[in-house]
């Protein structure tokens, strides 16, 4: 638990943690920012519902970031059905980090949106597997499976000796 | 690499939010504390709700008079259905005897009855009262018309059917009312003027009938109507003179029995009856709520279900692509 007490202190003190995740998950520094932007703004109107004893101020922004991304991601799934593109949305390739070496970015790249979330919630951001598993609305004994499958896949295409 | 290092590396590779976003964030953060207002919420709503309406349901159940409504005197016995009344009026014990009665109008056709419980200490008492019962009333012009006594067992009976000249009835109930202790009362007047006065005017016009038929040569129709309107006068002459017989005197029934009166129920009831009371109904309400509303609630439920995992197997659908 953080001991944040109003808006503006949660804001300041989690923006990284949110934009990160985002990051992470949506694989777009750009559409990122849009979405971290999105999330203050809809936390503000929710800020009345926060409830700290029932979780991080750092956990619930979090969860509506991810509400957030999944609204994008449908649009966009919706968006691109209606103009029958197969492709994948148009995106700057950008580095995703800062840090990380151009193998292990290949090899995120290549990874699904849930697989990089949830390296994002367990390793980036070292949520535990129960708030994570919450967050994903699974069970701690999926999230972890997820999570192992996710490490295995990263180590398989960098050869990663266990 | 080994996967502690890849593990190092990602969580090394942390990414930090541009300034621009964050001064985009910040003025938000700014426009909250602007925006900042008391919002009614369905929580803070129940905190007051809640005991303002505890405080309201204590103070009706614990209000004193609540509890005396429900054991009210139960020694109030109604006697037989009387006709149409248009005035009935019921006493409970302790009533004064004569008040009851209202003074019967001397110009008015009215059939006035009365019903007297009264209970007395013994089964001898049962029968010295029906005896001074007859006498009151023979006393007073009237005369008994039905006496049904039982005082062979252990507790007495006796059922008087009086009748007594209206005029008289009012003293007829003081007098009756002290052979015991009064359990019960009951008086029912009937107006039958309107009646009386209906039969007047239509005798008068039978009369007047009949005067036409007399003053016509007496054929045989003729006859017959002088006949028929003849004997509908005598009838309904007969049926006013009835009705005005009956009417000048009263019914009185007496009933005198040995029974004590039903004891009035007064359990020592605490302060939380009524909540216990209160409760008790809650439950009941509970349980028809549960009855009814539970098929309606099972199904929500299992539409959630069904709605949840869709969602789910969308959302992991959306996820698994890159």
């Amino acid at each position: 638990m953080d001991d944040v007490t109003t808006f503006a202190q949660a804001a300041e003190k989690h923006l990284d943690d949110v934009y990160g995740y985002l990051v992470w998950f949506t694989g777009d520094r750009f559409l990122a920012e849009d979405l971290a932007a999105e999330t203050f703004e809809r936390a503000l109107r929710l800020w009345h519902r926060f409830d700290p004893r029932r979780g991080s101020a750092r956990t619930w922004l979090c969860q509506v970031a991810r509400t957030a991304a999944l609204d994008h991601f449908r649009s966009e799934k919706r968006r691109q059905r209606r103009e029958q593109l197969v492709a994948l949305p148009e995106r700057f390739e950008e580095r995703l980090a800062e840090g990380l070496s151009p193998e292990l970015e290949a090899a995120l790249r290549r990874l699904t949106a849930g697989e990089r979330e949830v390296i994002a919630l367990r390793v980036v951001l070292e949520f535990d597997a129960r708030t994570a598993a919450s967050m994903l609305g699974i069970s701690p004994t999926n999230c972890t499976t997820r999570l192992n499958r996710a490490l295995g896949k990263l180590e398989e295409a960098l050869g990663v000796a266990a | 690499m080994s996967q502690p290092d890849l593990l190092t590396e990602l969580r090394a590779a942390r990414p930090v939010a541009p300034a621009e976003l964050r001064e985009h964030v910040r003025r938000i953060a700014a426009g909250a504390a602007a925006e900042r207002r008391r919002r009614l919420t369905w929580r803070r709503a129940l905190l007051i709700a809640v005991p303002v309406a505890a405080a309201i349901a204590g103070a009706a159940l614990l209000v004193p008079g609540n509890s005396h409504r429900a054991s009210a005197p139960a020694v109030v016995h109604r006697a037989a259905t009387p006709l149409a009344p248009v005035v009935q009026s019921k006493a409970a014990a302790g009533a004064g005897s004569a008040s009851a009665i209202p003074r019967p109008s001397p110009n008015r056709v009215q059939r006035i009855s009365a019903t007297l419980q009264l209970r007395v200490p013994s089964t001898e008492a049962v029968s010295d009262a029906t005896k001074q019962a007859v006498a009151i009333a023979r006393s007073l012009g009237g005369y008994p018309s039905r006496v049904n006594v039982d005082a062979a067992g252990r507790s007495g009976y006796a059922t008087i059917v009086l009748r007594v000249p209206k005029e008289r009835v009012q003293q007829a109930v003081a007098r009756l009312s002290a052979l015991g202790t009064i359990v019960g009362e009951n008086v029912a007047i009937q107006d039958l003027q309107t009646q009386v006065d209906a039969s007047a005017r239509k005798l008068k016009r039978l009369e007047a009938r009949l005067a036409y038929w007399q003053s016509q040569p007496q054929t045989e129709q003729a006859q017959k109507q002088v006949a028929s309107f003849t004997a509908a006068i005598a009838k309904l002459k007969r049926s006013r003179a009835a009705t005005v017989r009956s009417a000048s005197y009263s019914t009185l029934t007496v009933q005198l029995t040995t029974r004590p009166a039903p004891a009035i129920v007064q359990k020592k009831q605490g302060p939380l009856h009524g909540l216990g009371v209160a409760f008790r109904w809650l439950g009941i309400g509970a349980l028809y709520t549960v009855a009814l509303a539970g098929p309606f609630v099972l199904l929500f439920v299992l539409g959630w279900l069904v709605a949840r995992t869709v969602r789910r197997h969308r959302e992991d659908a959306l996820l698994s692509r890159s």
